[in-house]
């Protein structure tokens, strides 16, 4: 769980962020402090992907926002890892 | 280090810093990270982007001198290597230890040595490889039981371990004979258990790196022409 792009899209997910909002939501909800180039690497492979857009003319703190694609592609993800997650649970359980 | 850090932003292909420069520095301005973990990130994130979609020349060249290295080794020859150490008593100097070197170390002297181990000595290139191949190690104090001495090492590199032994040994006893009379032998030459080069490991790394840096460099030139 430490891909920064699913990270990126997780924050996203809450609503519009710049880089340094990105960066203290991930750190909050996941632990994972992600460094300035690895987050401005997700975040360019993610506008690549059309995944996530700029929205505004924020200048040096420019928000980003989930594309509708970019919002498919996390539910789609979510969902395996949740699959993942209740398999392993179940298992764990049943050992 | 925060100075470093504008510095590593400009190792950015300049297209990329032209879009998104301005926010990293923002970045940087409201995280104030500017530590060691900041500018190794930095680089990483620089060197991704630089390289871009050309990674796979960069892992190419790396698998590719990986290959050759590792052909290399195969066809070098092993090298043994047979090492003895000789105390010498606390009056002996260096320049009489260089003295006993200079007189077996000549060549009618590495001539004869290689006489009586049946090498050809008739090729004078040859008489200088052998010379090579012996090392005479600089004066070091040792403690032995019975006191402190100065010791050196005798040692003769060789394509079969029973040659080095014996060139080692042969040697020496030579050193001894032109040394004062109380050296002695503190460890005699053995048999060496295994080749001492060529060294797998660092011709698979000098490989890996070789590769590395000209796929890199490969990389940059075909991203330029593009550009």
């Amino acid at each position: 769980m430490s891909d920064p792009t699913l990270l990126v899209l997780a924050s996203l997910a809450e609503g519009d962020k710049h880089g340094y909002a990105m960066m203290v939501d991930i750190e909050e909800f996941s632990g994972h402090k992600l460094g300035p180039g690895t987050l401005y690497g997700a975040i360019t492979r993610l506008e690549e992907r059309g995944w996530i857009r700029p929205i505004g003319t924020g200048g040096r703190r420019q928000p980003y926002r989930l594309s509708a694609e970019g919002r498919r592609h996390l539910e789609s993800v979510l969902a395996e890892l949740d699959q993942v997650v209740k398999t392993g649970l179940r298992r764990l359980k049943n050992a | 280090m925060k100075w470093l850090c504008g510095l590593a932003i400009r190792l950015y292909p300049r297209p990329w810093r032209e879009r998104y420069g301005g926010e990293l520095e923002a970045l940087l301005e409201d995280s104030q990270a500017s530590g060691i973990s900041a500018l190794f990130d930095l680089g990483k994130g620089a060197l991704s982007m630089t390289l871009g979609e050309k990674k796979f020349v960069v892992l190419a060249f790396a698998t590719a001198g990986v290959v050759c290295a590792a052909s290399a080794w195969s066809a070098m020859p092993n090298v043994y290597r047979s090492m003895g150490t000789v105390a010498v008593p606390k009056s002996t100097t260096t320049p009489m230890i260089n003295d006993a070197a200079g007189i077996v170390l000549s060549i009618p002297a590495v001539r004869d040595l290689m006489a009586a181990h049946g090498l050809d000595a008739a090729d004078p290139a040859k008489i200088e490889y052998v010379r090579r191949r012996i090392l005479i190690s600089k004066r070091d104090a040792a403690s032995t039981p019975s006191g402190d001495y100065f010791s050196f090492a005798v040692s003769f590199d060789a394509a079969d371990p029973k040659t080095a032994r014996a060139v080692a040994q042969d040697v020496m006893d030579r050193m001894l004979r032109n040394l004062p009379k109380e050296a002695a032998t503190l460890d005699s030459p053995q048999i060496p258990g295994g080749p001492c080069s060529p060294s797998l490991p660092r011709i698979l790394l000098t490989g890996l790196v070789g590769g590395v840096m000209v796929g890199s460099l490969v990389a940059l030139a075909r991203r330029r022409r593009v550009a």
